[in-house]
C-alpha cells in the first residue's frame, strides 16, 4: 500500500467524519515513510563486494599464499569493525552494508583457501558454515537483508549439493528450517514467510526429483500444508498454505499434460510406501480442514489426490481437479470478500483452460464442452460478484 | 548481549579461516603421504589455465576389485583400499560403498562414484584432480609428455591434498 494513497484517502475519511485527525495520524504512523536508501546501500554493498573479489581473484596467483590469507582476513575484520562503528553512530544502512560485504568476503575466503590449499570440496560443508555465520550475524544485527543473504546462501548450497554432488544435504536443510524458519516463526513477517516457504518448497522438490521420485513431493507439500495449521500467526500460515496448494496446482498441471499419453500412465510405477505416507497425512489434512470449518479448504485438498491411480482417465481427472480448485478459490474469495483470492481463482481458471486447450488428444466436441461449461461458470460467478458489489453499495447508501 | 555475539561471530569466522590454513600445513607435515600415478597425457590437454587436470590410475577400478553391495548411484561415496607396489606407488586392492579396513602399509581413501564403462570398469573421482601449479612446476610438467607421480597427503579425518607433482619416466606398457 502506498503511503501517499493512504494520506489522500485518510484525509477524505477525516472530512467525512469517519475518523478524527488524531486517529488519522495514528493510522499513518503505522506506515512510516520508507526511504529507498537502504535498498540502494544493499545493492551497493553487493556490487562493491563483488568488485573486490573479482579483482582479487584475477590477480590471485601473483600474490604469495600467506599474503593472500592476510589480505582476506584483514578485509574481513575491517569491514566488520567498520560495520560495528557505523551501528554505534546510528548509521544502520552503512552498518548493514559493511556486514553484507564482510559476509561475502568470508564466503569467498572459504572457497579461495579451499582452492589454494587443495582441499577436497566433496560436500557443501563450506556452505553450511557460511549459512551459520550469516545467521549469527543476523542474530547480533537483526536486519532483514542479512537474513535474506543467509537464506539465499543456504538455498544455493542445497541446490549445488543436490544437482552437482547428487547428495541432498540434510544438515543444511536443518539449519535452513530451524534457524531461518525460527526467525519467521518469531517475526511473523508475511513477505519473508513467502520467500522462506517458496525456497523450502523448491528444496523439497529438488530432493524428490533427485533422490527419490518426483511424485514424493506430494508428501512434502502435504507436510508443509499440515505445518501451516501448527502456526497461529496468519502472516506465516498463509504463505505455507499458499505455497503448498500453489505447488500442487503446478504438479497437477504437469500430470494433466503428462498422462495425456496413455502409455505413460500404464508404465508409471509407484512405490507402495508412498500411499502409506499419503493416505494418513491426507486424512489428517481433511480432518484439520473440517475441524477449522474450511469448506473450501477441504475441496482444495483434492489437488493431493494421486491422479495416476485412475489409469487412462488420469489426464481428464487432473484437468477436472484444476477446475474444481480454481472455482472453489473464486467462490472462497467471493464469500470472504477477498479480492486476492478471487484474482488467484481467475488466474487458476484461465490457466486450467489453457491446459485443456493444449490437450490435443481430445476431440473438438469435448474441448468445446469444457470451454462452454467454463465460460458459463465464470459468467455466473461474475454476475454473483457484481450483485454482491451492488448490494454492498446499496447497504452503504441506506446506512448513509 | 548482541554486541558480544557479534564479536564472537567475527572471531569464529577468522578462526575458521585460520584453521583451514593451518590444517593444510599440518596435513602436509603430519599426514600420511602416498604416491599415486596418473594416466599418460599429452601436456597440451592437461592444462586448464593455471591448473593441471590429473587423472589417476586408481580412479579406474576393475570388476575383480569391485566389492559393492548394490547398484551404486553417481556421486555416491566409495571407499578405496590402496596398497603399495614394489616402487612404493599405491594401487587399488579393493573398492566398495561400505567401509574397508586397512592393514599394514595399506590406506583407505574416499572417492565419489562416476560411472561404469563398456569394459565394466568402474570410474570414480578422488576429487583431487585439479592442482594449481607453481611457475617452476608448470614448466617441468609442460616439458614432460609422460606420466606424473603425485604425492597426496591424507589426514585421519578423511581430508586429502595434493602436496607434490613430479614427472617420471615410465616404460611403455606392453
Amino acid at each position: 500500500m502506498k503511503r501517499s494513497w493512504l494520506e489522500a484517502e485518510s484525509k477524505e475519511w477525516v472530512e467525512e467524519g469517519i475518523i478524527d485527525e488524531a486517529q488519522q495520524q495514528q493510522i499513518l504512523s503505522k506506515y512510516e515513510k520508507q526511504s529507498g536508501g537502504s535498498v540502494i546501500f544493499f545493492f551497493a554493498a553487493i556490487l562493491i563486494g563483488l568488485a573486490c573479489l573479482t579483482f582479487l581473484a584475477a590477480n590471485w596467483t601473483e600474490i604469495h599464499h600467506l599474503l593472500r590469507v592476510t589480505l582476506i582476513i584483514s578485509f574481513l575484520v575491517s569491514f566488520y569493525v567498520l560495520g560495528y562503528w557505523m551501528f554505534e553512530r546510528g548509521r544502520e544502512s552503512y552498518g548493514i552494508f559493511c556486514n553484507v560485504v564482510a559476509l561475502a568476503i568470508f564466503g569467498t575466503g572459504i572457497f579461495l583457501f579451499g582452492d589454494m590449499y587443495h582441499f577436497s570440496m566433496n560436500s557443501v560443508f563450506s556452505f553450511t558454515i557460511w549459512t551459520i555465520a550469516a545467521f549469527l550475524i543476523y542474530l547480533s544485527r537483526p536486519h532483514i537483508f542479512i537474513w535474506i543473504i543467509g537464506l539465499v546462501i543456504a538455498f544455493a548450497g542445497q541446490m549445488i549439493s543436490t544437482f552437482q554432488l547428487h547428495d541432498f544435504n540434510w544438515l543444511l536443510l536443518a539449519v535452513f528450517v530451524v534457524a531461518y524458519g525460527g526467525v519467521i516463526y518469531v517475526r511473523k513477517h508475511e513477505g519473508l514467510s513467502w520467500l522462506f516457504a517458496s525456497l523450502l518448497t523448491v528444496q523439497l522438490f529438488a530432493f524428490s526429483v533427485s533422490e527419490v521420485d518426483y511424485y514424493w513431493f506430494t508428501v512434502f507439500a502435504l507436510l508443509i500444508y499440515l505445518l501451516s495449521y501448527s502456526v497461529a500467526s496468519r502472516s506465516v500460515q498463509r504463505p505455507l498454505y499458499g505455497v503448498a496448494i500453489g505447488s500442487m496446482f503446478i504438479i497437477t498441471i504437469y500430470h494433466a499434460l503428462l498422462f495425456e499419453n496413455v502409455t505413460r500412465v500404464e508404465t508409471f510405477t509407484v512405490n507402495d510406501y508412498y500411499f502409506l505416507f499419503l493416505i494418513p497425512m491426507l486424512s489428517l489434512a481433511v480432518l484439520f480442514a473440517i475441524l477449522n470449518k474450511e469448506k473450501f479448504g477441504v475441496i482444495q485438498l483434492v489437488l493431493f489426490v494421486p491422479v495416476f491411480i485412475f489409469g487412462e482417465y488420469a489426464s481428464i481427472i487432473a484437468c477436472l481437479l484444476l477446475f474444481i480448485v480454481s472455482i472453489s478459490k473464486l467462490l472462497e474469495g467471493y464469500y470472504c470478500y477477498d479480492q486476492q483470492k478471487v484474482r488467484f481463482g481467475i488466474a487458476g481458471f484461465l490457466l486450467s483452460t489453457c491446459v485443456v486447450y493444449f490437450q490435443m488428444a481430445w476431440d473438438f466436441l469435448d474441448r468445446s464442452l469444457f470451454f462452454l461449461i467454463g465460460g458459463i461458470i465464470l459468467f455466473v460467478i461474475g454476475v454473483l460478484l457484481n450483485r454482491q458489489h451492488s448490494g454492498r453499495l446499496e447497504d452503504r447508501r441506506k446506512d448513509g | 548481549m548482541r554486541k558480544k555475539l557479534f564479536f564472537i561471530t567475527v572471531i569464529l569466522q577468522v578462526l575458521f579461516l585460520l584453521a583451514m590454513v593451518t590444517s593444510s600445513y599440518l596435513l602436509e607435515r603430519f599426514g600420511e603421504t602416498i604416491k599415486l600415478q596418473t594416466e599418460a597425457y599429452d601436456s597440451q590437454d592437461v592444462f586448464y589455465g593455471d591448473y593441471v587436470e590429473l587423472k589417476y590410475l586408481v580412479e579406474e577400478i576393475r570388476p575383480e576389485n569391485w566389492f559393492s553391495s548394490d547398484e551404486v548411484k553417481p556421486n555416491q561415496r566409495i571407499y578405496v583400499l590402496l596398497t603399495p607396489n614394489e616402487d612404493g606407488i599405491y594401487q587399488v586392492k579393493a573398492a566398495s560403498d561400505m567401509k574397508l579396513e586397512a592393514e599394514g602399509d595399506e590406506v583407505v581413501i574416499q572417492a565419489r562414484y562416476q560411472y561404469q564403462d563398456f569394459n565394466e570398469i568402474h570410474h570414480i573421482d578422488l576429487d583431487i584432480g585439479r592442482y594449481n601449479l607453481e611457475t617452476g612446476e608448470r614448466e617441468e610438467v609442460e616439458a614432460s609428455q609422460e606420466r606424473l607421480i603425485v604425492s597426496v597427503a591424507l589426514s585421519p579425518w578423511g581430508q586429502k591434498k595434493v602436496v607434490d607433482v613430479e614427472t617420471v619416466e615410465v616404460e611403455e606398457e606392453s
